[in-house]
């Protein structure tokens, strides 16, 4: 699950769960994911940094819901995908307290070999518009980048994406 | 070294459980006088557990301590020795000890125990010789004993086992009355072999569990995460909610899938309900720990304090019995502080009996009681008075104005503390008020009786649990919100003309008069649209921009009047308290009250003052709980009234005018009185037949109590009462003896703007006049007017 034990795992493919949002496709760890679910009757939550979109029910449990569009700084307005809704994607309680993100459009399962992932963090001399665009707004959350054979596949780490609202909390 | 550290850390826990097990006992023995059959023996296998354990994880002063205490339980046991109050003293002092001890458990052989060791062990010897002429004659409970030193000779075994650094040699060295436990060749192996610390700990423990006797009561008990007991809590919610589901969808006509469904029902309320229960611990838990404290603060004050605790059984939710534990700490300190004598001011006073302090929980009305008494000199009003006036809270003229139960409560204000001297006990001025403010966050209340010489009893009442409030739900623009009871002082809801003019500008915010008291007024909407905190720019912006909806509304409403087709507005605000402070919070609709399960704030919002925490309704839609502290904080509300019981409240107008509650009647004449609201406890229609002569006085028989009847042309040159069948009666507020108002007709009550002009009337009795309802009324001072029409009666006593 540690996406740095790059040693032992340099081909071990990882299980990606897609999705797309501003007509980007982004992947998270499909092991940290718990399920995903329709995006109904979000309660704004007013003081909230404007990247959290409020709480949901699923099942009696109240989850926090992410907005990484504002997070990340993309165009406002949600275009939402072919269903029509957009879907929250869950987390698993592993990675943080309760939450998940919006998604317009939740995609495929992708295997991706580790290797592919092209840490961003490393050996960068032409970044994509897009990595570099993500990198002005947040740091930590977008881990990679990963080609895929039609578009590039941008890996996040669903742990970092709440790490802003902690630090400033604090 | 981790390991270590874990070990340490599961024998600290385990050690702490045998403690408080050997202080039940010893409180159960001080309680009644005897020792209970079989205590000695338990006594003895819980510090037996700790000493074994000490020995092996380097804890010296520890192990010494716990053999001294277990050698002479060992005397009292096997008879040698009687347990006498000096013993028992004794050793109530090694556990307190212990306790202290166990506190920071790496210092503990920087403790120097050596003066209580001498004590004990002189216990021990100095009558021990007397006691054993005859060392063969049978002994209360051999078996018992047999065992026990069966057990004696094991602990030490998985003992070593664990040693990872120190040598069995240098463990013996220390304590070299392990040697005869520890057979040498057993002792080497262990050292060689190191077995995983807990099995080696649970094993003493288990054979102490065996190792009692038979027919005992047996209460099964596991340790359970609290996460995995969430968690449960969790999944029964959300059976709940799939119930709630499968009644929506069933179908009526099929009969096998209704009682079906009736047992789903049934089943998943009692799961729910269990589950909650596990979450219920007695509260015994945390009286417990005062009657070590209480000793202890004799000791140190120099006084003589039994502790009593009752309701030991009753059950409170754990996050509130955590919580309660500082306030009680507070107020058992304060009551051996403050509240009981010294022994020789006692018998000054003429009290034969020791110090008491009394702990009781008990179940009423669905709420937990727990009340702290002390029979000490309880509380003086005049220092209570002085100190008030020293410390600037309060001004002479409103310390008059107050009753009894008025003062006492003003032990309740920050800054408040009767404390002469500091003691390192308490006194430093914050107690009572921390108390307070500690009880009212989770829901609960303080209140407080006090007879001067006798002592004083402070009631909390606590809410059962914290995770199920009530709570009314609100809603503003789409949202709605809980606002839980416990905030919530009563709703105001403005009909049509009232709505947009009851609310005015006072500087730069709006404000209610609510009866006597100037509401600050917060807007919950525009609460909701600042993140940033309001300073007097957004405020006066506020107040401003909702003047201008006022005047438009005003405006339109007038419009419509005028048209024929009135429209009707209604304005709704709760008026909540927090602290001491109250306000309203204009709210767009009131939906009623729930019962609201209450989750914690997500850690990535948690800093949002706002809320205390979210909830999901009836409907599945999740609410925002709002928090009554932070959105006064957030709107900068500041008191603007006052205290609720000060005549000051009455808000002085900008032209001299003043806001007053007032009952108005008449006397049959055409004169209009008027009397303030607060001097007046209650009316009673009376009929005139019923008054009875006693020489130049009139009584009324009102409730078993004859109450004289004052006649307001008794003391005022006015009309005279045509003296109908039917009259009211206005008793007073602050009566020291039963009297009472005649009058004839009741006009009206209600807040009036009043200018009191003392000039075109004046008489004794009368405050002046003004002019109320377009006539000129008479304000009418009760007090003085029983002053004027008994002096000697009345003003005699005062």
């Amino acid at each position: 699950m540690n996406y740095e034990e790059t040693d032992q795992a340099q081909n071990a493919s990882m299980q990606m769960c897609t999705f797309r949002m501003a007509n980007r496709l982004f992947g998270v760890n499909i092991l940290d994911v718990k399920e995903v679910n329709e995006n109904t009757n979000v309660t704004p939550i007013y003081h909230a940094p404007s990247d959290i979109c409020g709480y949901i029910n699923i099942r009696g449990q109240i989850l926090l819901v992410v907005n990484l569009r504002e997070t990340f700084g993309f165009d406002h307005g949600h275009k939402t995908g072919s269903s029509g809704t957009s879907k929250v994607v869950v987390f698993k309680p592993t990675v943080d307290e309760p939450f998940g993100i919006l998604v317009d459009e939740v995609c495929d399962v992708v295997s991706v070999e580790q290797s592919r992932i092209v840490d961003r963090r490393a050996g960068e001399s032409n970044p994509s518009d897009s990595v570099r665009e993500l990198r002005r707004a947040r740091d930590g959350i977008v881990f990679g980048v990963c080609p895929l054979e039609k578009e590039l596949l941008l890996v996040l780490n669903a742990r970092y994406i709440l790490a802003k609202q902690l630090a400033d909390n604090k | 070294m981790e390991t270590n550290n874990d070990i340490l850390a599961e024998y600290v826990e385990e050690s702490r459980e045998h403690l408080s097990q050997v202080e039940s006992i010893f409180v159960g023995i001080q309680k009644s006088g005897e020792v209970p059959p079989g205590s000695i023996d338990e006594l003895f296998r819980a510090i037996h557990t700790i000493k074994g354990s000490a020995g092996f994880l380097g804890l010296l002063s520890i192990g010494t301590l716990t053999h001294a205490m277990e050698s002479l339980l060992d005397s009292v046991r096997e008879g040698r020795l009687e347990m006498t109050p000096q013993i028992s003293e004794a050793l109530i002092e090694g556990t307190d000890a212990l306790n202290d001890m166990f506190d920071d458990v790496n210092k503990s052989n920087e403790t120097d125990v050596s003066g209580l060791v001498s004590v004990i062990v002189g216990l021990n010897s100095g009558t021990a010789p007397a006691a054993v002429p005859a060392p063969q004659a049978p002994k209360p409970e051999p078996k018992a004993a047999k065992h026990a030193k069966a057990e004696a000779k094991k602990a030490p075994e998985p003992a070593a086992e664990t040693v990872e650094k120190r040598s069995v040699s240098d463990v013996l060295a220390q304590f070299p009355e392990l040697a005869e436990y520890v057979p040498p060749e057993q002792a080497a192996a262990a050292a060689a072999s190191p077995a995983p610390a807990p099995v080696a700990q649970e094993q003493p423990k288990k054979e102490a569990q065996q190792s009692s006797q038979p027919g005992e009561k047996h209460e099964e008990f596991l340790r359970i995460r609290v996460d995995i007991l969430d968690r449960l809590m969790m999944l029964a919610g959300e059976l709940v909610l799939v119930r709630n589901q499968q009644l929506m969808h069933l179908d009526q006509g099929d009969s096998t899938l209704r009682s079906i469904t009736q047992s789903l029902d049934s089943v998943t309320t009692e799961l729910q309900e269990t589950i909650m229960r596990t979450r219920m611990q007695p509260i015994g838990t945390v009286f417990s720990r005062f009657s070590r404290m209480v000793r202890e603060l004799a000791r140190k004050l120099g006084k003589q304090i039994d502790f009593v605790s009752e309701g030991d059984e009753v059950e409170l939710d754990k996050n509130i019995l955590e919580a309660i534990g500082d306030p009680l700490t507070h107020l058992v300190r304060n009551a051996c502080d403050h509240g009981v004598e010294k022994q020789e001011d006692r018998a000054a006073a003429g009290k034969t009996e020791p110090g008491k302090v009394v702990l009781s929980a008990y179940h009423e009305s669905g709420q937990i009681h727990v009340d702290i008494k002390d029979n000490g000199r309880g509380m003086s009003r005049d220092v209570i008075r002085r100190k008030v006036l020293e410390k600037r809270l309060k001004t002479e003229d409103e310390l008059s104005r107050m009753g009894d139960q008025d003062l006492l409560n003003l032990v309740f204000l920050p800054g408040f503390s009767t404390a002469t001297a500091i003691t390192d006990v308490s006194g430093r001025g914050v107690g009572m008020d921390v108390v307070k403010t500690g009880v009212e966050k989770f829901g609960g209340t303080v209140s407080l009786s006090s007879i001067e010489g006798q002592g004083s009893v402070v009631k909390l009442r606590l809410p059962l649990t914290l995770a199920i409030i009530p709570s009314l739900i609100v809603q503003s623009g789409d949202e709605r919100f809980a606002i839980p009871q416990v905030n919530l002082e009563e709703l105001v809801c403005l009909y049509d003309k009232d709505a947009f003019t009851r609310i005015e500008c006072a500087g730069a915010r709006e404000v209610f008069r609510l009866r006597d008291t100037l509401l600050p007024m917060v807007r919950l909407r525009e609460a909701l649209a600042r993140v940033k905190m309001f300073d007097e720019e957004t405020l006066s912006e506020v107040t401003e921009k909702n003047s201008e909806v006022r005047k438009e509304m005003a405006d339109k409403y007038q419009e419509a009047e005028d048209s024929g087709h009135p429209i009707h507005y209604s304005l709704n605000f709760a008026v909540l308290r927090s602290g001491n402070l109250r306000f309203g919070l204009i709210i767009d609709h009131i939906h009623g009250s729930e019962e609201i399960v209450v989750k914690p704030m997500h850690r990535a919002v948690k800093g949002i003052t706002l809320y205390s925490g979210a909830t999901v309704l009836g409907d599945g839609k999740v609410a925002m709980i709002l928090d009554a502290t932070g959105l006064a904080r957030h709107y900068n509300v500041r008191d603007v009234g006052g205290g609720k019981d000060s005549k000051k409240q009455q808000a002085t107008m900008e032209d001299g005018s003043e806001l007053r509650s007032l009952l108005l009647f008449s006397n049959g004449g055409s004169e209009q009185f008027g009397v303030s609201m607060q001097d007046v406890k209650r009316v009673e229609a009376i009929e005139t037949s019923a008054i009875e002569k006693v020489g130049a006085q009139e009584y009324i028989t009102l409730d078993g109590v004859s109450t004289r009847v004052v006649r307001l042309e008794d003391g005022l040159r006015v009309q005279s009462s045509s003296q109908p069948e039917n009259m009211f009666f206005l008793i007073p507020q602050n009566a020291r003896k039963p009297y009472g108002l005649l009058v004839e007709k009741l006009i009206d009550s209600g807040h009036y703007e009043v200018k009191l002009n003392k000039e075109s009337y004046q008489a004794e009795g009368v405050e002046g006049t003004a002019l109320i309802k377009k006539k000129m009324t008479v304000l009418v001072n009760l007090d003085q007017l029983m002053h004027l029409v008994d002096g000697m009666w009345y003003g005699g006593q005062a």
